[in-house]
């Protein structure tokens, strides 16, 4: 009776307490395994595993970045390794503020950044996205989707806070590239000399 | 502050991660400076329209069920909590006794694989079981944790109309010393019912009223029914809560408590009115 008590109490706070980040973490999570099914796995064993532990949260604490950091840590350990193809990918070639520079190198109008926006879709963005390799997606959608703050994102993804800062900067900078690239392709905007689309 | 410094300033500006003073001296020189001033715009453009793009489609419906399986693996922890058995068995079974001899080990770890594979079907029976009626037991145990909250939400008077308009049915105020103390309109699994809260001042007991061509006995336990004192009922009495289901003219009754000193069979809430 009183350990049934118990588990209901556990229940209880557990359903009030985590269950409501389950929407988030689910959207994070098909960012992060691009694909439905693992997504949905990866939430499930997350939150399996957050009750689990449930007596290691601390009440009053983040529960959103507590839960974040089981399923990054489970993404990391779990499903990052099956699809470990080398991530070579030249982001310093990147100029910073990638798209600045080539609406402006192409003479757009005041605002060109409209111009590109209205044409570039919800799913265009989304494969942009999906496209940046595991690391810098980890820290992008952390930061985009779900707003945790730098100092935040290292304690989830258990990373320097200097290499978080240069992970976004560098995910910011492929990303702009993607969509510039795609937008080129699309006959969006104007190529100069300088883009080297494929 | 110089071009160089408000450009390496500009992505902790933008995701508000700067400090009072660097955000004051970048918006100082953003007002002198043109060049740095339109990089800033269109990086916070860019970053304002990126953010909408990834915040919206959110697959609701994928959602829905996600939770629900969710539950269901959180109701089969719970059950794991008080039976070994149920939680799949492999973290305590797994581990055959150690011996010196190897023999005896492989004929542990033959005897360790049976018990893990007995155990995931007599877990998977369980889980079964328990799945049908597990709504039922958690709204009732959830309303005995607060038997008074109960009582302020719904008077007597507001159960005994709930019971008539909407299912006919009439409780009786007191019932071998439980005293009724209110009702509400619930859904169990979308099914419309009158939840009500009987107590003795050691125990409560919740009494379920459901329209039977609404609601299906479950058909485990239909094919099990028990005979007393010319009463037939269906009961459900495996760990923690015992559930009894009856059928009362056009109506499901059940009755609810996890207390085993209660006599939950001969405990007949009211009549079919």
């Amino acid at each position: 009776m009183t350990d049934q008590k118990a588990q209901l109490e556990k229940r209880k706070a557990f359903e009030r307490e985590a269950l409501p980040h389950m929407d988030a973490l689910y959207r994070t999570a098909l960012r992060m395994t691009k694909n439905q099914s693992d997504a949905e796995d990866l939430v499930q064993e997350t939150m399996v595993k957050a009750y689990r532990f449930w007596d290691k949260f601390e009440p009053g604490s983040n529960c959103r970045a507590w839960l974040f950091k089981i399923m990054t840590n489970i993404f990391i350990n779990d499903y990052r390794s099956k699809s470990r193809a080398p991530q070579a990918v030249d982001v310093d070639d990147i100029d910073d503020n990638y798209l600045y520079r080539h609406l402006t190198d192409t003479g757009h109008e005041v605002n060109p950044e409209h111009h590109l926006f209205a044409k570039i879709f919800d799913d265009d963005v989304k494969k942009a996205i999906e496209e940046l390799p595991d690391d810098f997606r980890l820290v992008v959608v952390l930061s985009f989707l779900e707003g945790f703050s730098y100092q935040e994102i290292a304690d989830i993804a258990d990373l320097q806070l200097g290499t978080v800062k240069s992970r976004l900067h560098r995910g910011r900078k492929l990303l702009q590239k993607q969509l510039l690239d795609y937008a080129i392709r699309n006959g969006f905007i104007k190529s100069t000399s300088k883009d080297a689309t494929t | 502050m110089n071009c160089q410094e408000a450009l390496s300033l500009l992505y902790d500006i933008i995701d508000k991660e700067a400090s009072e003073v660097d955000t004051r001296q970048v918006k100082e020189h953003l007002e002198k400076c043109g060049h740095c001033s339109e990089i800033y715009r269109v990086e916070q453009q860019v970053n304002a329209f990126l953010k909408a793009k990834c915040t919206d489609s959110n697959p609701e419906e994928r959602l829905d069920t996600l939770k629900t399986q969710v539950i269901k693996l959180l109701d089969r922890e719970d059950g794991g909590g008080t039976d070994p058995l149920a939680s799949g068995g492999d973290r305590k079974y797994g581990a055959p006794p150690i011996t010196g001899l190897t023999f005896t080990r492989y004929i542990a770890a033959a005897a360790a694989l049976v018990i893990v594979v007995w155990g995931a079907f007599l877990a998977a029976d369980l889980f079964r079981h328990h799945d049908e009626h597990f709504g039922i037991e958690r709204i009732h145990l959830a309303a005995n944790e607060q038997p008074a909250e109960f009582a302020t939400v719904e008077s007597t008077g507001r159960a005994f109309e709930l019971c008539a308009r909407s299912m006919h049915f009439a409780p009786t105020e007191s019932v071998d010393g439980f005293r009724l103390l209110g009702a509400r309109d619930i859904q169990i699994d979308g099914v419309p019912a009158v939840h009500l809260l009987y107590e003795n001042g050691k125990s409560g007991i919740s009494v379920f009223v459901m329209r039977k061509d609404q609601f299906n006995i479950p058909p485990s336990l239909k094919a099990q029914p028990t005979t007393l004192g010319g009463h037939t009922f269906y009961d459900h009495n495996c760990r923690g809560c015992r559930l009894i289901y009856r059928e009362v003219g056009d109506l499901i009754v059940i009755t609810a408590s996890e207390c085993r000193e209660v006599d939950l069979p001969s405990f007949i809430p009211g009549a079919a009115a």
